[in-house]
């Protein structure tokens, strides 16, 4: 690959820094040991890190949005595989126009989202509950579990399947013996990519959680319309690298781009 | 959210035809799930933006325009669409100018840097936008804020602008949001292209310059639109960004429907603001698909 | 009756015959190649005997039963893959006894017979490798021999030799054959390389838009070329215009006669194999022609000679002979039962 010139290379410094400085600022003015914020300068505290122990709201808010991430994720992949699997491997009618409609949740505004659950939620009697926001978190993750677990089926050589059946295999052996294994680590990566998306989730959210359901960013949300104060700074630093160890370990594990685009490193 | 620079047409290929049912048993459960959950609600809030409203009464199940009149006719509702399709356009531009830069930027480099600063980029759209807006909050804050005082002491500004709570600070703030989009999208087209292809046009006499403009771009275009609409969508419809930085007085959308919902109570005007809002991206977003399809329709196999 | 019939099978894609009336009957324990370019319908028929594409019409029987009624996992038919198709999650072991599993094999005779088809493949120390860390051809021999193991009734190979590089291919052309030797097992290749399916079957299938042109043994099939294009096919030929004179018994090319009988009068095609085109004395009997280009390919030399802007092919052992080079002229004979004749094809202006 050719290099970059000096002007490039200043213009990617100034691009970096533009990427990182919310980031490291957040985490930075966390440390800060005065009771408002303020970049810690000569003194670096813990205290407003011990002070989310006397916020049980956010610890709890935070354990409301991994297992609402964790179930939703999965029940997105359980549904994301038989459509898959269709979808890869028959030509049918209304194939193109399924897959439009369950990518629709892209392309559907949050916020619209978030209206219609609580309209939805309220008339059938599910509003507040954590039903009600797992089901409404495995809409909008589903397209992410659907393309990553397409990508791995569309991936694998169709004849591997033939090859089994022509040995004997019945429909449900291939399934079970050749296809899921197969594309099991495009199913793990899939629910991941939701997982993320789910636990960032905010907009739709605010809507349809209730003071007992809420999850983390809903709380931070809340939190800062009142005030602006180190507490939340603190726990979006923990939030920040929690995700960034997720982020080194997902990228090792699975490249950045083929979760975020689809496919593989190096692949074409 | 994340996107993909891909004609949404873009179908995997298929193994020879087999005349069964299962691909229809196999995309049932999916489909009722997508009915019942999506299209059920959506169709609701449809129907709800023509119920009446009264602060005493409540909802009213009956089927009247008045609040859709308001919604179209009302100046105020008038200016805060402008105001979220300003931001947007603002914001698309400026990540479609710097993304796209820094894309080409990213692809040039060398191992190990090119896949660390890949992660360092595209990395914060996995952080929580709560979190991220946060600090652009913070670099912002008062007339004494960070952002101030490094473009003062770098001779851009002689006296401090106010970031916080102006549609600039919303445009600055979204812009970083949403820059990883733009840079994964023309990424994935840069991706696409063969570097043999640059060599050779700098073997026939071009210079960087030309290479850049008449090799490069008309090839990652269609990225770089793609990753446009992304982001317009995205920026048109963002709320925490907008809420946090914009405030209570500048709202957008997706803060004015939040506004009547949660807040006044006004479900059915909400719902008409939501919807308004849900009509007007299909529409942008279906459209913009179909003309950079069909302009570059000789790209895509 | 036959082992395995093929009766006027068909397979329509909307207005597209992609086979159009096949007909094939194959005996137990025969080598039969399907040979043709691209496009020609062998895959398809192959796909059918296999089961994963349905005819649109005609009949397949093995060992006098329908196919149409069981089921791909049920015909007991081994199959190689173009792309070998091995199970990436399993070992080689464990790919080649997988077959045996469905069949429900108990897992001491399993282990057995999967030890003895590696052991003829060739394979003995590789059965806990995975495919990934095996080098083409020995994926290709793990196929094979799972395909092998089930003892199925028909062996289908898709055109299994095609990714092996030019060297690896003969070496595996010479065991394929000794291995289908030793067991008996049917065979059916898919091919488009005329010179494996000549080294390899039995019986060619010449096909060509989903008809087959001509079904023999190779040798056969390459003398006596029933139409133009198995002609065209098979090897190089040289095709000339001539007239057949059957009142004198001769049939005359560019101004020679050649005493034959041939079956009709009037404007004919006479086809010429290369290798029996010769160089005759230059003021004797044959046709007068210069040599364009010659190449040296190790035990023959190839000739490119233009005789009134035709080009003609020839093809000399490399025996020490004599050798003309570019430029020279030379005089082309050859025995009058070395030419193939047929009526005309050609629309004369």
């Amino acid at each position: 690959m050719s290099r970059n010139g000096p002007l490039a290379l200043a213009f990617h410094t100034l691009f970096v820094i533009f990427m990182l400085a919310p980031i490291v600022v957040v985490c930075f003015v966390a440390f800060t040991p005065e009771a408002y914020l303020s970049f810690p300068t000569t003194r670096w505290s813990l205290r407003w890190f011990r002070a989310i122990a006397d916020y049980p709201e956010f610890v709890a808010a935070f354990w409301q949005s991994v297992w609402l991430g964790a179930l939703s994720s999965a029940i997105a992949v359980a549904f994301s595989v038989p459509a898959a699997l269709a979808i890869a491997r028959h030509r049918f009618a209304g194939r193109e126009v399924l897959l439009t409609l369950f990518q629709s949740p892209l392309m559907i505004p949050h916020v619209v989202l978030g209206i219609a659950f609580l309209r939805f939620f309220t008339e059938i009697g599910l509003a507040g509950t954590f039903f009600g926001l797992v089901i409404s978190h495995i809409v909008i993750v589903f397209p992410f579990a659907l393309r990553l677990t397409l990508a791995s089926a569309t991936g694998m050589n169709p004849q591997i399947e033939q090859a089994a059946v022509s040995l004997g295999a019945s429909e449900a052996t291939v399934l079970r013996r050749i296809t899921l294994p197969l594309i099991l680590p495009g199913l793990v990566s899939g629910w991941a990519l939701a997982f993320i998306n789910s636990f960032d989730e905010v907009t739709m959210t605010v809507f349809i959680a209730t003071p007992g359901t809420e999850t983390l960013p809903v709380r931070m949300f809340l939190y800062i319309q009142d005030n602006i104060d180190p507490l939340v700074t603190s726990v979006s630093a923990c939030v920040i690298v929690v995700t960034v160890a997720a982020l080194v370990a997902l990228d090792r594990l699975y490249g950045l781009e083929a979760l975020l685009i689809g496919r593989g490193k190096g692949e074409q | 959210m994340t996107g993909e620079a891909q004609p949404a047409s873009a179908l995997p290929a298929v193994a020879p035809e087999r005349p069964s049912r299962a691909p229809y048993y196999l995309v049932a459960p999916a489909c009722l799930l997508f009915i019942a959950i999506v299209l059920v609600p959506i169709a609701m809030t449809v129907l709800l933006s023509f119920h009446d409203w009264g602060q005493y009464k409540g909802i009213e199940r009956v089927f009247i325009l008045k609040n859709w009149r308001e919604v179209v006719t009302d100046s105020y509702f008038l200016e805060v669409f402008v105001r979220t399709f300003r931001i947007a356009v603002l914001v698309t531009l400026v990540c479609a100018v710097l993304g796209s830069i820094e894309a080409y930027i990213l692809n040039r480099m060398g191992s190990p840097w090119r896949a660390i600063f890949l992660v360092v980029v595209l990395g914060p759209l996995l952080i929580s936008v709560v979190a991220r807006t946060l600090g652009w909050a913070l670099l912002f804050g008062g007339t004494s804020g960070v952002v101030n005082q490094a473009l003062i002491g770098l001779g851009v500004l002689s006296q401090p602008i106010p970031f916080m709570f102006t549609e600039t600070g919303v445009v600055v703030a979204l812009s970083h949001v949403l820059m990883p989009f733009m840079v994964l999208s023309v990424w994935a087209a840069l991706q696409r292209l063969e570097p043999q292809v640059e060599s050779a046009a700098a073997s026939l006499g071009a210079s960087q310059g030309t290479i850049l403009w008449r090799i490069v771009l008309p090839q990652i275009a269609p990225g770089i639109l793609a990753g446009a609409i992304i982001v317009f969508a995205l920026a048109a419809s963002a709320f925490a960004t907008p809420s946090i930085i914009g405030g209570r007085r500048l709202k957008v959308a997706s803060t004015l429907a939040y506004d009547e919902f949660l807040n006044t109570l006004n479900w059915p005007l909400g719902a008409a603001v939501a919807v308004l809002l849900l009509i007007a991206l299909v529409l942008i977003i279906v459209s913009a698909n179909r003309l950079v399809e069909w302009r570059y329709r000789e790209m895509f196999r | 009756m036959s082992f395995l019939v093929l009766d006027r099978l068909t397979k329509r894609y909307d207005a597209h015959h992609a086979v159009r009336e096949l007909s094939l009957a194959v005996e137990q324990g025969e080598f039969v190649a399907l040979l043709g370019p691209s496009g020609c319908g062998k895959t398809t028929t192959l796909q059918m005997i296999a089961g994963f594409v349905q005819p649109t019409s005609g009949r397949i029987a093995l060992e006098g039963r329908d196919l149409a009624a069981i089921k791909p996992s049920q015909r007991g038919l081994g199959i190689v893959f173009q792309s070998y198709a091995l199970f990436p999650h399993m070992t080689t072991a464990e790919n080649v006894a997988f077959g045996l599993e469905m069949q429900g094999v108990a897992k001491a005779e399993r282990e057995q017979r999967v030890g003895d088809v590696l052991a003829m493949v060739g394979l003995g120390q590789l059965a806990d490798r995975f495919p990934r860390r095996m080098s083409g051809g020995q994926q290709q021999r793990v196929a094979l021999a799972r395909a092998l193991v089930i003892r199925p009734r028909i062996l289908l190979l898709d055109e299994p030799l095609s990714n092996l590089d030019a060297k690896l291919r003969e070496e595996m052309q010479i065991e394929l054959r000794q291995i289908q030797r030793t067991l008996g097992t049917t065979t059916i290749l898919v091919t488009h390389d005329q010179s494996e399916a000549m080294a390899l079957a039995d019986r060619i299938v010449v096909m060509n838009k989903g008809t087959a042109e001509q079904i023999g043994p190779p040798h056969e099939t390459y003398e006596w070329p029933a139409t133009p294009f198995v002609a065209e096919f098979l090897g190089k030929t040289n095709v000339f215009s001539g007239s057949s004179d059957p009142a004198r018994g001769v049939v005359i090319v560019a101004g020679n006669e050649w005493p034959v009988a041939a079956p009709t009068a009037g404007a004919v095609d006479v086809t010429v194999r290369p290798e029996r085109v010769r160089f005759a004395s230059v003021d004797g009997h044959g046709i007068a022609a210069t040599i364009k280009t010659r190449i040296f390919q190790g035990n023959h030399w190839l000739y490119q000679a233009v005789a009134d802007g035709r080009t003609i092919t020839i093809i000399q052992q490399n025996a020490g002979g004599v050798n003309p080079v570019e430029g020279d002229s030379v005089r082309l004979d050859w025995n009058s039962d070395d030419m193939r004749i047929r009526p005309s094809r050609e629309i004369v202006s």
